[in-house]
């Protein structure tokens, strides 16, 4: 599997003496989208996730980060994530999206140390709900 | 722009806003209470700008808040309408409209679901106003999936609650918004418990306090408690100022588009003043800078064309750029109005609305004079220099040792990677170095290396200072690996101290701080707190090791009075014969001084 070598770590921002190095840590792509889905949903504005796949849907694959793509570029180094999401009617969609875009970098950059270098959000749908379902 | 007419206390043609003390509430007085609610959320969004961690520490969420209500009372300022339900409901269309980061998406559901607990009501009792409170509480839980607690939501829930219990007691607006308003405070406190992140911060969750500062607003209204007049629109000496004629989308109006209007004008005995007066009566956010001979301008105007045909009867035009503000606006306004507004609130008050152009043209003449000439100097040639800094002052010493561009930014206003990555495309070097000079930016700095084709290395300056000292050592005649080194030996050969005001309580390196009192920092280490200032910084610099070092310089902030400022460096003088003492006026926010020994 495709996997991200978090090494430098660039939430470490030390230029002069790096700690010893004993080994590699390695991140694939289930793990950040684990953190990115638990980041997504947080984010006000966001009712669901969708599958953007509809062989996903049908297999049942991917049920944990459904709506999440994540994929690094071929050094390494940082990574591209692909949102699926769904959200309220009268919201600005405009406002959801790059407080989705903020929250999602900054989720995986302080925990997984990973630079983060495109968020982009797919609007797969719009939930409407009437005044007197709430 | 009519930041009059939007004003109670205002002279305009409207009549005087009613009194809010009324057993019901018509469309009037709901616009007065969010006017008051707007103008008293603008007095505290620097305060909850730098309280705000959750969910992305990037101190925006008083400046985010501000600016969706300042978005929604507009919409109303002119309304005549005596309807509760059309005046809500024109207040939430604008609040969506113009909603700006989480806290004012959320804001948003807030005033729609009031505005849907209120259809049809031409007037509203309190007991109508609390239940429309609770559908306000239930849109915003809506709208997401998993709801946070510890958060605005739950102030609001809270909030929505005690309005219930409130109304049942006593129907009256200054009874609800008193009830309201104390179970808002004590929810906002308990916050830290439900959030670790606040807690770790030791911070209450600012989007929270926003809520309740808006409510408290109304409630000055509902009791008639003064809130500080002051105009709710923002100057427009508040929007950040085009570099240069390339960028002139920086420059964004809310609610009011028009064309952006940019161009040069070339002349022989120009009457400068009388030129810049008429353009400024032609247009909004009008920037006039130049001499007899040459004008440079940028104005928003719905009238480009008679803007033109005047500037044609000065001279010969050059540049002229004439852009759609409206199709700017979706695009630049979420991407490059926050940083620029949180310099904005860095200064609530201190300019005034009265001649908000006159306020910042002459420092911008001099801000876009030194921008020309020093990229004319660096035309491509060597490294080009970024250098993140906030403060008028600091931005024109930068400029004029050489940085080719200047990132507004700094304490509780970290650019983003995308803002300094613009920056590097923008300049016409092919090498570029960059001068974060904040510990928070260096990582976003870092970042930019991958993402762009030019070859960028990051200085990695953790102070002004620090900043200053790597500029001064540049080489244009060495390549960039051996520049970057050299610039780095010499910021860390510089000593920086820092004064400025705690914002809370908190113990650090085993010293008690309080809020209010004045702190020193080191090299960005505490070292030293208390409450006489004056001490506090004799004790920073009693600690900057001066017998090793030749000059002291003091860039003092935008706050700061220039006879006190001379007092203290004459005091300095005195106590350090040796030592050559440099002031200069930094224009900083946060920071009192800046001190750098080298």
């Amino acid at each position: 599997m495709d996997v991200a070598q978090v090494e430098p770590n660039p939430m470490v921002e030390d230029n002069s003496a790096s700690p010893p190095k004993l080994g590699k840590v390695e991140v694939s792509p289930n793990a950040v989208a684990t953190v990115v889905s638990h980041a997504v949903l947080k984010c006000y504005g966001v009712v669901g996730m969708a599958a953007h796949h509809p062989l996903g849907e049908m297999l049942r694959i991917e049920e944990r980060n459904r709506g999440v793509d994540v994929n690094f570029d071929s050094n390494k180094r940082h990574v591209t994530i692909d949102l699926y999401v769904i959200i309220e009617y009268g919201t600005r969609i405009s406002a959801v999206a790059n407080n989705i875009m903020s929250t999602v970098k900054f989720a995986v950059e302080s925990s997984l140390g990973l630079p983060v270098a495109q968020v982009n959000v797919n609007v797969q749908g719009i939930r409407v709900s009437k005044p007197n379902e709430l | 722009m009519t930041t009059a007419n939007i004003l109670p206390q205002s002279a305009s043609p409207t009549p005087r806003l009613p009194l809010g003390k009324g057993a019901t509430w018509d469309g009037q007085n709901l616009k007065a209470g969010f006017l008051a609610a707007a103008a008293w959320l603008e007095q505290h969004a620097a305060a909850l700008n730098a309280m705000n961690v959750y969910p992305v520490p990037d101190g925006d969420t008083g400046t985010n808040m501000y600016l969706t209500l300042q978005a929604a009372v507009k919409t109303v300022a002119d309304s005549p309408t005596h309807s509760a339900a059309e005046l809500l409901q024109a207040i939430a269309r604008g609040a969506l409209m113009g909603s700006r980061g989480n806290s004012g998406v959320i804001l948003s559901q807030v005033l729609r679901g009031l505005n849907e607990g209120l259809t049809g009501k031409e007037q509203v009792s309190a007991s109508e106003f609390a239940v429309a409170m609770e559908q306000a509480n239930a849109r915003a839980y809506r709208a997401v999936q998993k709801p946070v607690e510890g958060t605005i939501l739950t102030a609001m829930r809270e909030m929505a609650e005690a309005a219930q219990i409130a109304c049942k007691q006593e129907n009256s607006f200054g009874h609800l918004f008193a009830e309201v308003c104390s179970a808002g405070r004590a929810s906002v406190d308990r916050t830290p418990q439900l959030l670790d992140k606040l807690r770790q911060a030791g911070v209450v969750d600012a989007g929270a306090e926003g809520l309740l500062t808006i409510f408290e607003g109304i409630r000055r209204y509902a009791v008639g408690d003064d809130i500080a007049a002051r105009p709710v629109d923002i100057p427009d000496t508040m929007h950040p100022i085009p570099a240069s004629a390339d960028a002139p989308n920086v420059n964004i109006e809310l609610g009011q588009y028009g064309y952006c209007t940019n161009f040069m004008v070339f002349g022989q005995d120009i009457n400068f003043d009388a030129a810049r007066d008429k353009l400024n009566s032609m247009g909004d956010s009008a920037v006039v800078v130049g001499d007899d001979t040459m004008l440079k301008v940028h104005i928003h105007t719905e009238h480009p064309g008679q803007v033109l045909e005047f500037a044609t009867s000065l001279g010969s035009m050059r540049q002229i750029k004439v852009d759609n503000m409206q199709d700017q606006h979706e695009h630049f306004v979420d991407s490059h109005a926050s940083g620029a507004d949180l310099t904005a609130f860095a200064t609530p008050g201190s300019t005034g609305a009265a001649s908000p152009t006159k306020t910042f043209a002459t420092p911008n003449a001099e801000q876009q004079a030194s921008e020309w000439a020093a990229s004319s100097a660096a035309s491509g040639i060597g490294p080009g220099v970024i250098a993140v800094v906030s403060g008028s002052g600091l931005e024109r010493v930068f400029r004029s040792m050489g940085a080719g561009r200047i990132v507004t930014g700094g304490q509780t206003m970290n650019p983003s990677t995308a803002d300094l990555l613009d920056a590097v495309e923008k300049l016409p070097n092919a090498e570029v170095i960059i001068l974060p000079n904040n510990g928070n930016i260096i990582m976003a700095a870092n970042q930019v290396q991958q993402l762009t084709s030019k070859k960028v290395s990051v200085v990695p300056t953790r102070t002004i200072p620090q900043g200053v000292a790597a500029l001064l050592a540049i080489n244009y005649d060495t390549d960039l690996d051996s520049n970057t080194a050299a610039m780095k030996r010499a910021a860390d050969d510089v000593a920086t101290g820092e004064i400025t005001t705690a914002v809370r309580d908190t113990t650090m390196n085993e010293i008690d701080v309080h809020a209010g009192d004045t702190i020193g920092l080191l090299n960005d280490v505490l070292i030293v707190a208390g409450t006489d200032r004056e001490q506090v910084i004799r004790d920073l610099i009693s600690k900057m090791g001066l017998e090793d070092r030749e000059v002291l310089t003091l860039y003092y902030g935008k706050d700061m009075d220039a006879a006190r400022v001379r007092r203290l460096s004459d005091g300095i003088s005195v106590e350090h014969p040796d030592l050559v003492v440099e002031v200069v006026d930094g224009g900083q926010p946060f920071y009192d001084y800046i001190i750098s020994a080298e």
